[in-house]
């Protein structure tokens, strides 16, 4: 298994769109930081980088890779190797990669000019997020079989989290505004990875002070270590799941 | 720092005026070894217009009463240690009285009594100069006072607990009253008014305490200069009064929840010229106010500049510099009753061909999220979310949620230099 | 059978939103840290202070329950149940009817009504003979009908 690993790295750090995705991400991560003068302004828009970009361009890829790969595939598994230990090794490489790519391009800037506890935070959740996409991606692309609709159904999740999702909540607290819902609000953003990234990373900027004493409930949650190990607790199923899913369908899968 | 003041003048004229006709005024020593060792007997013998000069020592005393005109002077800052007993140091009960020159410390804290280093009570034509004020429940305290004169006073406290904390300058029901060149730390307010009309502070600095740096309730015609108020709960609160002008003034790093640098509810004809709003969660929060003349000041780096809530009418917000501020402009109307005019907007990216200075396009600084959480606070959750951020940029350039008649016609195109 | 199973998911989700969300009850005040809604200062004192909930369960906090009154006369919210601070058991809030009122400079309220409540007839100052009120007395004496 670990060999096969290997192989699909090796194969992946000579792909010309992960060498792209890291390129862009050392642009963003590094210049923004020579371009803004404050530091927490810089983490915020780093912020939206891992949370929409990142999600965005590691799913649309772990598809594009397993379809492309499929051939491959085919071939791996007439050797003696077991099945789930094929999704595991395409998991893990795809899962280097990315993560790699991220820490060089995002993480080390971060490191360096902002050593905080925000961007530790924002670290662990653009981690946490590549894993959970990946994840996704893999179990949509093996679960259809036609590559267009394959990618069709990546794209539509990536807006279902990234932007609709939010929509629906905004649109559920209107509705229901004279209520005190906030505790089911908090609840409801739980079920989005990207929100549970998001609100996270707020919490430990000064920017959660703009939330005002409405957010009162919020900052009590995700502020305290056990909301932040329910949150990260919440990532580590949204990942583990979705992948284990996949593997299940992998190994009973007529290829 | 000496204060050169018309009062200043006019209380001695008035002191000097009583007392020649005695021309008997004497002066008492106080300490050990003189005549006097403690100052409560001094007070006791002293005729009206007397001066106790007290010499360097500690004095282990409380509830010094006052009663008579006198001139109470410390030579080398003795020291008058209540010993956190429940109870005032002085208690003036008379006009035209002197306090200079003390070190008055450990007044202790009471849930029942707002205790004070010095507490008028009543009294016209009095002075409270030069002294330092250490660890006391309440610094200084005015009740129907008139025509009084608190200056280079330094009031520190080290209090935690905003319920165990008293303010440093403390005035209720008074008129004509001057606080200037003071510094109060530690205490819930670094000052507070409460009915008091006609007073001036200036040159005061007001840092750390629990929850305002000024505190104003039903004052009118009072105005506030020069000072500094930084790190505190809150800046400053103006309140339920008219006729406030507020000039150059600093307020910054009140970062927080509830946090803002000025807050202004229920008031009317005020002016806020040349003031600096830095670091603050809200530079201005602004609830029901009228007629207002916000001009020329510099908000920079705040969560959100201005907050003007809709019921705030005929207010004219001119010629002041927006600059990196996360918000600009936040209102919870869909109505704007309040003019808008030629503000330099760090946000704003308009051009201008006629090289008037001023930007070509209108600008519209109203933020969305903020006025989406206005209506729905729990929506606040939603802060930086892209879902909101989209929808921020569809709305400058389609308003429909925001006012869209709140625009600044004339943006600046460069900062002006205040 | 997609569409089934995203109704039945939905449903559960609301249900736990709401078994979370409407389990309102009396919230103490943090001192020091909570805004009085009515006029947006730090409620600091904690001998007063007032508490409204709302018909829908949302919680109303004022430094004052001259603040309450105010806010009741201007928006008119509708309520379920009114609270305040009793001025002998500070931080507790008690339901406005089991306190006794006095109006007396005496007690100098926040917001400038001079209005205390006390859990005990006994611990009001009785030197300085003032009528104790009821609630209700209370809200005429205000202007509030």
């Amino acid at each position: 298994m670990w060999k096969l690993s290997y192989y699909i790295l090796g194969d992946l750090i000579k792909n010309r769109i992960i060498l792209g995705y890291l390129l862009f991400l050392s642009v963003v991560g590094w210049g923004v930081f020579f371009l803004e003068s404050q530091p927490e302004k810089a983490l915020l828009v780093l912020m939206q980088v891992a949370l929409m970009a990142v999600p965005l361009i590691v799913m649309v890829f772990a598809t594009i890779y397993y379809y492309n790969s499929r051939e491959f595939i085919l071939l791996i598994l007439t050797q003696p190797i077991a099945r789930s230990a094929v999704i595991k090794s395409f998991f893990a490489g795809l899962s280097c990669a990315f993560i790699l790519s991220f820490l060089i391009g995002i993480g080390l800037p971060l490191v360096l000019f902002y050593p905080s506890m925000e961007s530790f935070y924002l670290i662990i959740s653009g981690l946490m997020l590549s894993l959970v996409f990946i994840a996704i991606a893999l179990y949509v692309s093996i679960k259809v079989q036609d590559k267009a609709r394959g990618m069709g159904v990546v794209l539509l999740l990536w807006v279902f989290f990234a932007f609709l999702y939010d929509g629906f909540l905004i649109f559920f607290m209107y509705q229901f505004s004279d209520y005190p819902i906030e505790e089911g609000v908090l609840v409801l953003t739980l079920f989005n990875p990207i929100d549970i990234a998001r609100i996270t990373i707020i919490m430990k900027t000064e920017a959660s002070a703009m939330m005002g004493l409405s957010g009162a409930v919020f900052r009590e949650f995700f502020g305290s270590s056990k909301g932040v190990l329910v949150s990260l607790t919440i990532l580590v199923i949204w990942w583990v799941l979705p992948f284990v899913l996949a593997g299940k369908i992998f190994s009973k899968k007529d290829m | 720092m000496i204060v050169v003041s018309k009062k200043i003048a006019a209380a001695l004229i008035i002191v000097l005026g009583c007392a020649l006709p005695c021309a008997f005024a004497k002066i008492l020593p106080v300490g050990p070894g003189e005549r006097f060792a403690e100052i409560t007997p001094a007070v006791a013998a002293a005729h009206a217009f007397d001066t106790l000069l007290v010499k360097k020592a500690t004095y282990r005393e409380h509830t010094i009463i006052i009663n008579k005109p006198l001139w109470v002077m410390g030579e080398g800052m003795p020291v008058i240690d209540a010993r956190n007993k429940e109870a005032d140091i002085f208690i003036i009960m008379s006009d035209s009285v002197f306090i200079e020159g003390f070190v008055l410390s450990n007044v202790g804290v009471s849930y029942l009594n707002e205790y004070a280093a010095v507490k008028v009570r009543k009294g016209r034509n009095g002075v409270v100069r030069n002294n330092t004020i250490k660890d006391c429940y309440f610094g200084i305290y005015l009740e129907y006072a008139r025509d009084y004169i608190i200056s280079n006073n330094d009031i520190v406290a080290h209090t935690k607990d905003e319920s165990s904390a008293g303010n440093a300058i403390h005035v209720w029901k008074a008129n004509n009253i001057e606080i200037a060149y003071n510094s109060a730390t530690g205490h819930r307010d670094g000052i507070y008014f409460e009915f008091v009309d006609d007073s001036k502070i200036h040159h005061n600095v007001s840092f750390n305490n629990l929850r305002y740096g000024l505190h104003f309730m039903f004052s009118n015609r009072d105005g506030y200069f020069f000072n500094e108020f930084t790190d505190n709960g809150a800046g400053v609160a103006v309140m339920f009064s008219k006729q406030i002008r507020m000039e150059e003034n600093l307020f910054a790093n009140n970062w927080g929840t509830a946090s803002y640098g000025l807050l202004l509810k229920e008031i009317s004809d005020g002016e806020i010229h040349k003031n600096r709003f830095i670091q603050n969660t809200i530079g201005i929060l602004a609830e029901g106010a009228n007629r207002l003349s916000i001009q020329r000041n510099q908000f920079t780096q705040n969560g959100t500049a201005l907050d003007m809530k809709g019921n705030c009418l005929d207010n004219k917000v001119t010629h002041n510099n927006f600059l990196a501020n996360t918000f600009e402009v936040v209102t919870n109307s869909k109505y704007n009753n309040n003019e808008y005019n030629s503000n330099y907007w760090s946000l704003y990216s308009g051009y201008d061909l006629d090289r008037d200075g001023f930007g070509d396009l209108p600008y519209r600084p109203v933020n969305l999220f903020a006025k989406i959480t206005n209506e729905i606070p729990s929506a606040s959750i939603m802060l930086h979310s892209f879902f909101v951020n989209i929808l921020e940029l569809s709305e400058r350039i389609f308003p429909e949620i925001i006012p869209e008649e709140l625009v600044d016609k004339k943006p600046r195109m460069r900062p002006y230099i205040l | 059978m997609l569409e089934s199973k995203f109704i039945f998911l939905s449903t559960v989700l609301l249900v736990i939103t709401f078994a979370i969300g409407c389990s309102s009850d009396v919230e103490p005040i943090a001192f020091g840290k909570d805004q009085c809604n009515f006029c947006r200062m730090t409620i600091s004192n904690p001998k007063f202070g007032a508490e409204l909930i709302t018909d829908k369960g949302r919680i109303l906090k004022y430094d004052a329950a001259e603040c309450m009154i105010n806010h009741l006369k201007k928006d008119a919210p509708k309520y379920r149940q009114m609270l305040a601070i009793a001025y002998d058991r500070p931080r507790e809030l008690f339901p406005v009817d089991l306190l006794h009122f006095v109006i007396t400079p005496h007690y100098r309220s926040p917001m400038g009504a001079n209005l205390a409540g006390f859990e005990s007839v006994t611990s009001i100052d009785e030197s300085i003979g003032s009528k104790v009120l009821s609630w209700q007395e209370v809200e005429r004496e205000l202007g509030l009908d």
